[in-house]
């Protein structure tokens, strides 16, 4: 079964005087459990807000999302909330780490939530950042950091619950392609060995090309569907033609 | 470990932003307490001198004003601290943390910085409080030290308002976060940066709202006045008057949309104005490119500071201009700094006379006063009719409106009554007219209590000022009486002394030549006549009532003596005084002048301790505004360094935007006051309490003094914030880097 559905979604903004903009326009898919699936589009095709909607940190205008078997709209925000502590791991595109923590006080940060926390905890922490290599740095504030290691942080902070889904925001937008390799392999890994699921959003082939699936983005619309055959460089070739067909659209309008 | 444990730490490492927002509170409470345990101090049995109720009334429009900007800072400031948390609510939102835990931790953390602020504020009142009633003792030159003593009920009361304060604040704040998405606490808390091209509409329209205010200010709302009230239409509570009084709102919504107009969009326009030709420094364009993205975010904020310092600024310059009035009415009314007087032939009054002014002399020269010689007063109260009186109808107008009392002095004693005064009132010197030669029978009429236009146009009918011939007559108060009440001896005018004068010439003066006494109220015409022409006239004046003798004493440095004096006077007055003198009267002027400066003493003492409060505030507020931004900043710099650019275009180009920051808001305040002041000075001189046209110039020496000293708090506050906060900013971003 399907760990994740999306069906028909929809997300209209229409900021004050402005006018109507649809964000998301009827998207449609499923992801099955244990798999990995990367979203691709340019920039403003509303990959951030699919995701969003799908953590239920806001409302869609219409459609439906079920995670497991629960079904995410229409929920009252506690329950949500119960759901995203306990479901979903989520990373961000700019970090979003917590600039007066430190690294272990921001990953331990989402275990904090549940009631009690003791030293099962602390090793669970210290578990998670040996295994992204940030253990010797457990002590640093994130301005101490580089820039792929405040992801990985972000990371470390997204699993140490084990949750079944970890949606991930352009974890490489901000990063150089070294850098990129590391978080990348980091998920697939993650991925392979703990089998957690992941949805990655991205706009970048290379990065795309680690997952197993692609679901190609384009203007709120689902456009294209990209499966990974025999290999990474497969995938990354299939995705460099789906984008230039894709350009070549926009090109013929 | 637990979530309330990290938050805890977070707030710890992050105490810099809540500084400003603990130290101001904790003022207010500490202002708040002492004021309430100042009025109950006051209001014990110490208060029992003269209208000390003037004094509890400062102290509970000052609590008013402590008590309306405390609910305004607290709900404004902890907003920006929880918008400036929002990240952290969002991730915790997004972690599964559930609304009535959000809500808790907001409301837990308000507490938390609420019970700090009362902690402390209470902390520092309880310990400056005998140092407050010390200076409040000086300051208000109180006759006696304020007791210091503890008030329970003072202690409880603050702890009450402040503690309903931060409860239904934490409430508001707790709402506010827990009725947000995820996402929209995310947008709330990095809105600010965003960076939109400045409207030319916007800042137009601030700038016509600006003009609009301040043409209401300048020119309608004085021009309403004096139309209504030259029409009869200015009664309180007619409509035209609620008319008048709502414009009063409509110019400060007027003014305060204005400037946020303009702070947000003007200024922008102002800041990325193209220069051709010239060339642009380092320190310049990083100066524009961080105003014009930071600008909007701080035009709330700054209109609020303006809106403060505005009211600071004008309250303190209408309030300074009531009570230079009130002083200088004071003065006016008595000249003399020690008048002791009785009435001459009186032989027991005459040697009483002496003994007191020997024992006043005696003790203010032990007390190191610089005593200048006795001036004599010798007076002669008369009358003159006006023009048309006719012997005939004299009979009928005796007691009428067609006599005029007169006081008539010699010249030698007016010469050195007026330069005495003159040289020990610093208030009156140059406001006494010059008497020119007078020959035997003429008299110079000298206009007291009188301003220059109002003795324009004063008509002849009354009072003499028409040069010409007049019968100055020693009519006694017992001839009227005997006439009005139909007493047996029949009011015979022809038996009254009369003399002819000739009046050479009339001048005005807005003070009076002596201190209102027991014996006489002064005339408001006084005639000057030569020595030989009073001799005569005191000759033939001898009834009883008419004549009367008196000292006057001056020392330079009599502001300070008035506790000396009251005991002085104390000795004359009551029964059983030891200089128990009969039928004499002793006023002096430090007596009312210490009472009318200790009323604008205390006006004064509240106004710079409630804008002291205030600057505190807008520093706090602009501190914040530019920490907040800190992360940006230091990666602003660090790129910035990566480019090349050295320590001294940071530092100036930091030192640049934080005078943008304090001085804009401080300009429109400085504007915004200027033009309410302009207005409250054609209402003080429409209404007439402005007669002598004296507030305009101190009204405005009071605002310049205020505003000098605001810009120069404001100058060494931006100064050490931007150097601080410009080399903070250096290091991190070399850390960084
Ligand atoms: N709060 C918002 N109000 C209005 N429009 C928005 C808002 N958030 C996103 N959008 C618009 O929706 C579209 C999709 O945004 P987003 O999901 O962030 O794109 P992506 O992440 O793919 O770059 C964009 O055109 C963006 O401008
Ligand atoms: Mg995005």
């Amino acid at each position: 079964m399907a760990l994740l559905q999306v069906e028909h979604v929809q997300k209209i903004y229409q900021p004050k005087g402005g006018a109507v903009h649809k964000a998301l326009d009827g998207v449609s898919f499923e992801v099955e459990e244990g798999s990995f699936v990367a979203i691709m589009g340019p920039s403003g095709s509303g990959k951030t807000t699919l995701l969003n909607l799908i953590a239920g940190l806001d409302r869609p205008t219409g459609g439906s999302v079920v995670i497991g078997r629960q079904r995410i709209e229409g929920l009252d925000e506690d329950v949500l909330a119960d759901f995203r502590r306990k479901a979903i791991g989520f990373v961000f595109q700019d970090f979003n780490l917590l600039d007066p923590l430190t690294v272990e006080e921001n990953v331990i940060l989402p275990l904090t939530l549940e009631k009690k926390v003791g030293r099962d905890a602390l090793n669970r922490v210290h578990d998670v950042l040996k295994r992204l290599g940030l253990y010797d740095k457990r002590h640093r504030f994130p301005y101490e950091l580089s820039g792929g290691e405040k992801q990985r942080v972000a990371i470390a902070r997204a699993i140490v619950h084990r949750p079944l889904l970890i949606l991930a925001d352009e974890p490489t937008g901000n990063l150089d392609s070294a850098m990129s390799r590391v978080i990348l392999e980091t998920f697939g890994e993650l991925n392979r060995t703990m089998n957690i699921t992941v949805l990655m959003v991205t706009h970048d082939p290379f990065a795309a090309s680690y997952a197993e699936r692609v679901l190609l983005l384009k203007d709120g619309r689902l456009y294209a569907e990209l499966v990974r055959g025999d290999g990474r460089t497969g995938l990354y070739q299939k995705i460099i033609d789906a984008l230039s067909s894709l350009e070549g659209t926009v090109a013929s309008r | 470990m637990t979530w309330q444990a990290l938050w805890r730490r977070m707030m710890l490492r992050n105490l810099k932003m809540y500084v400003g927002y603990l130290l101001t509170a904790a003022f207010a409470v500490m202002m708040f307490y002492l004021f309430q345990s100042l009025g109950m101090s006051l209001s014990g049995e110490f208060l029992t001198y003269r209208r000390g109720n003037f004094l509890l009334g400062v102290l509970y429009v000052t609590q008013g004003v402590i008590y309306v900007f405390a609910v305004f800072f607290v709900f404004y400031f902890h907003r920006l601290l929880i918008q400036a948390e929002s990240q952290a609510l969002g991730l915790l939102a997004t972690f599964g943390m559930a609304r009535s835990a959000r809500r808790r931790l907001v409301m837990l953390e308000s507490g938390f910085l609420g019970a700090l602020a009362l902690f402390f504020g209470l902390l520092a009142g309880i310990v400056f409080e005998p140092l407050f009633m010390l200076a409040s003792s000086v300051l208000l030159r109180l006759p006696e030290r304020v007791p210091y003593a503890f008030h329970l009920a003072a202690l409880l009361r603050t702890l009450v308002f402040f503690i309903a304060l931060f409860a239904v604040e934490g409430w508001m704040a707790a709402r506010w976060a827990t009725r947000r998405w995820p996402k929209q606490l995310f947008a709330a808390g990095h809105a600010v940066e965003t960076v939109r091209r400045p409207s030319w509409g916007k800042g137009l329209l601030g700038f016509g709202l600006l003009g609009a205010a301040y043409g209401l200010a300048a020119v309608v709302h004085p021009e309403l006045f004096r139309r209504a009230d030259a029409a009869g239409m200015m009664t309180f509570g007619s409509p035209t008057f609620l008319l008048w009084f709502g414009l009063m709102g409509v110019m400060l919504v007027l003014a305060m949309a204005g400037s946020f107009f303009v702070l947000a969009e003007g200024l922008r326009l102002w800041v990325r104005r193209r220069r051709s030709g010239r060339g642009m420094g380092a320190a310049t364009l990083l100066t524009r490119a961080r105003l014009s993205a930071a600008l909007r975010s701080h035009a709330g904020s700054g209109t609020a500071i303006a809106t403060l310092l505005a009211v600071v600024l004008a309250a303190t310059g209408m309030l300074a201009s009531i009570q230079m009035m009130m002083l200088l009415t004071t003065v006016y009314e008595s000249p003399i700094v020690v008048q002791m007087a009785a009435e001459e032939g009186d032989e027991a009054a005459h040697g009483a006379l002496d003994r007191v002014e020997t024992r006043f002399r005696e003790a203010l020269e032990a007390a190191g006063y610089d005593l200048r010689p006795t001036v004599p007063l010798r007076l002669l109260t008369g009358t003159v009719p006006l023009d048309g009186w006719t012997t005939a109808d004299e009979m009928d107008r005796v007691a009428g409106r067609f006599i005029y009392g007169i006081d008539v002095i010699g010249r030698s004693d007016y010469e050195a009554l007026t330069s005495a005064i003159e040289q020990t009132v610093p208030l009156l010197n140059g406001k006494y007219p010059k008497v020119p030669a007078l020959g035997p029978g003429e008299a110079f009429a000298v206009r007291t209590f009188t301003d220059p236009k109002g003795f324009e146009n004063l008509p002849q009918t009354a009072w003499p000022k028409q040069t010409g011939e007049y019968t100055v007559r020693w009519i006694q108060a017992q001839d009227v009486i005997d006439r009005e009440m139909g007493g047996d001896k029949a009011f015979d005018l022809e038996s009254v002394p009369s003399m002819k004068v000739r009046l050479i010439g009339a001048a005005p003066t807005p003070a009076r030549l002596m201190n209102l006494s027991r014996f006489w109220i002064p005339s408001a015409t006084v005639f000057v006549v030569s020595d030989e022409t009073f001799e005569a006239m005191a000759a033939q004046a001898d009834r009883p009532g008419v004549r009367f003798e008196g000292r006057a004493l001056f020392y330079p440095r009599w502001q300070g003596s008035h506790p000396l004096i009251n005991r002085l006077v104390a000795e004359v007055d009551p029964p059983g005084g030891s200089v128990r003198a009969g039928e004499i009267d002793v006023t002096t002027l430090p007596d009312g002048y210490a009472e009318r400066y200790r009323y604008a003493g205390s006006i004064l003492f509240a106004m710079a301790l409630v804008s002291l409060l205030f600057a505190l505030a807008s520093g706090a507020t602009i501190y914040f505004k530019v920490r907040e931004r800190a992360r940006s900043d230091a990666r602003q710099i660090s790129t910035l360094r990566r480019l090349g650019a050295n320590r001294g275009t940071v530092f100036r180009a930091m030192r640049r935007e934080m005078a943008v920051y304090l001085f804009a808001p401080l300009a429109l305040a400085l504007l915004h006051a200027g033009f309410a002041l302009t207005d409250w000075r054609a209402l003080l001189i429409l209404t007439g309490l402005d007669q002598y046209r004296e507030a305009g110039p101190i009204v405005w020496k009071a605002y310049a003094a205020v505003a000098a000293v605001m810009l120069f708090l404001y100058a060494c506050f931006g100064w050490a914030v931007s150097a601080g906060y410009a080399r903070s900013l250096w290091r991190k971003g070399w850390e960084r880097s």
